[in-house]
């Protein structure tokens, strides 16, 4: 079943993160940016600059929740009151879905304060299915899981990443987070081929798209979230748009913020090519 | 297949683990420390490019290195200067990064909260950086004004109405009577502090030059019970909610020390407690008086360390009676 179908969530076009930095301009400006994605653990529990700020934006735009913290493939316990804070906050901003990363980001109840990759294996895709099931019950809206990157390649031994990611989507019946520059550095770092790699996923359940920059350190790619998006996800992004038609795709950067209007560029080059996909298509 | 095993061992790889091993002595210490691994598992940890992990090592540690930036963007400035004074050649990057890896072993961050990062930071830096604090008895004091500022900013909102530039306008306009009959309440994020140094004045000449004086301000040991202190209270600007610092012996009376948080008091309570702490000697006439309280009132409500009580709460939480003078006998001026 087309989960997009089955779940009526809107295709927002290209918006950009939520940035503190930004707060004030967009306020003051209100530029034309189609949807914001906002981290939630940035603003749960917090008051004044924050709080009000976040009140502002929402009353003029789409706010689309997309988390950091759940660490959905840890073997500590879930922590479900993360999971009802995160669905009041989803409430409150008006998030027609939520989404988070495919790895682990504490175990041992120690914070690793990164997405560390799980190993490609049966034992763990029934374990994160498990919890996303959980997941949703709370939130009570989709949930879409983003593949992440990894430098290490991890156990392989039983599946690819490509089977790990179609197992758990499947399994769990939830929605994909497409992050394209992360399909392009994996496919560059562990040796595989992007495209081959969208085949055998299943593409029906994206649900959202990410596009960042990333950087070369000797002879691996960083996905550091301090650049343009590269010509090379653009390219592979353009393919995506061709198959999944379009869609709500957001320019992430996370690191040495440029200006609004910067990353507003970005993200227009987003929707240009989402637009020219769309024009050829109905041609 | 051991999932919680496999995870555990990989953060430990990752986090904890000494240089580069060979892949066979990382695959014996493995399964020594972890018996529930596979020999599938094992071989895929072991044989995991140690270049390639380090990325990951690097990245956490340079991710908690910037939180503390983000924290204690002074304090460390402060921490740089020590460590070059007491002969440290180091580059101040590599230094902090060894600095927050020792942090992790000391007391490793257990939840996402940049608070419990920093917590752990300035408990660390007292039970194994002592020689930085006795090199600059300010030091503590910095570490917790840039905290508490922080926490301040993120405090979560308190159930009260922030008083501001028009709601200021409309109090002002009101009877004494009515004014003293207003309840208010000092909320939950503000913070009093007793430094051994001006702190607030310290930041804000190094948020504008970026350069810290030399030599560092004199500041007493925080230890020593007989060195002066100075009191400041930390509020939230009302229109612009960023926190703002208020020097509080500069004031006729430290008002609010005694007052609960987020606990309704009627102004004229406030007015009572001010004019009890005035010096004996302090001779006003009445009109005076009241208009000093009122200019003082009025800065409390603009730094959000005193809020209204929403009109709600108003009408529901009724006060014991109370005789409203607030030991004024006058007419507001």
């Amino acid at each position: 079943m087309n989960f997009n179908a089955r779940a009526s969530l809107p295709r927002l076009g290209a918006g950009i993160g939520l940035r503190r930095q930004h707060f004030a301009e967009i306020i003051d400006r209100r530029p034309p940016v189609r949807w914001f994605e906002v981290i939630p653990e940035n603003f749960i529990g917090r008051g004044g600059f924050i709080a009000e700020s976040l009140r502002r934006i929402a009353e003029n735009y789409t706010l689309i929740a997309h988390g950091v913290a759940l660490s959905i493939g840890s073997t500590d316990p879930l922590d479900l009151e993360h999971v009802r804070r995160i669905r009041q906050f989803c409430d409150d901003v008006h998030s027609p879905w939520f989404s988070d990363h495919l790895c682990f980001t504490m175990v041992d109840h120690v914070n690793l304060n990164d997405l560390i990759p799980l190993p490609f294996t049966e034992e763990a895709a029934h374990h994160v299915a498990e919890r996303v099931r959980v997941v949703q019950d709370i939130l009570e809206r989709p949930f879409a899981l983003e593949n992440v990157t990894y430098y290490v390649a991890p156990s392989r031994s039983q599946m690819t990443e490509a089977e790990f990611i179609t197992q758990i989507l499947e399994r769990a019946d939830c929605g994909l987070l497409l992050d394209v520059s992360n399909v392009v550095l994996n496919a560059a770092n562990q040796g595989y081929d992007a495209e081959a790699f969208l085949d055998a996923i299943p593409l029906e359940r994206v649900i959202q798209l990410h596009l960042a920059g990333f950087e070369k350190n000797g002879d691996v790619l960083l996905d550091t979230h301090a650049r343009p998006v590269s010509d090379e996800t653009w390219r592979l992004y353009r393919k995506v748009i061709e198959r999944v038609g379009p869609s709500s795709a957001l320019v992430e950067w996370d690191a040495e913020i440029p200006s609004l209007d910067r990353l507003l560029q970005e993200a227009e080059m987003a929707q240009k090519l989402m637009d020219d996909v769309a024009a050829l298509r109905a041609s | 297949m051991a999932l919680p095993a496999y995870l555990s061992a990989l953060r430990e790889m990752i986090l904890d683990s000494d240089p580069v091993k060979a892949a066979d002595l990382q695959r014996d210490a493995l399964a020594r420390r972890f018996p529930h691994l596979n020999q599938s598992e094992l071989s895929d940890l072991a044989e995991m490019d140690p270049a390639r992990l380090r990325v990951y090592t690097d990245l956490i540690f340079a991710g908690e290195r910037s939180t503390l930036e983000y924290v204690y963007p002074a304090s460390l400035a402060v921490i740089h200067r020590l460590r070059r004074t007491a002969g440290d050649e180091q580059s101040h990057r590599l230094a902090d990064f060894e600095l927050v890896r020792e942090l992790h072993r000391w007391r490793p961050w257990r939840s996402s909260s940049q608070r419990q990062l920093a917590a752990n930071f300035e408990a660390f830096i007292r039970a194994r950086r002592q020689e930085w604090l006795l090199a600059w008895a300010g030091l503590a004091d910095l570490l917790d004004f840039e905290r508490t500022e922080l926490e301040v900013f993120y405090a979560a909102d308190p159930p009260f109405e922030r008083v501001t530039a028009a709601k200021l306008n409309e109090l002002s306009n009101l009877t004494v009577e009515a004014l003293l009959m207003l309840r208010v309440a000092v909320p939950s994020y503000v913070a009093f502090r007793s430094y051994v140094f001006n702190a607030p004045a310290f930041i804000a000449r190094w948020r504008k030059t970026r350069e810290l004086p030399d030599p560092l301000p004199i500041a007493q040991s925080a230890s020593n019970q007989d060195s002066p202190t100075v009191r400041f209270v930390c509020g939230r600007d009302t229109e612009t909610l960023l926190p703002c610092w208020h020097r509080q012996d500069a004031e006729p009376g430290f008002v609010f020390t005694e007052i609960v948080r987020d606990e309704l008091l009627l102004v004229d309570d406030l007015a009572r407690r001010y004019l009890a702490a005035l010096p004996a000697d302090y001779h006003r006439s009445e009109e005076l008086l009241f208009a000093e309280f009122f200019e003082r009132l009025a800065k409390w409500f603009r730094s959000g360390i005193l809020m209204l009580a929403a009109t709600s709460q108003d009408r529901h939480k009724s006060l014991p009676p109370h005789n409203t003078s607030g030991g004024f006998s006058v007419s507001k001026p």
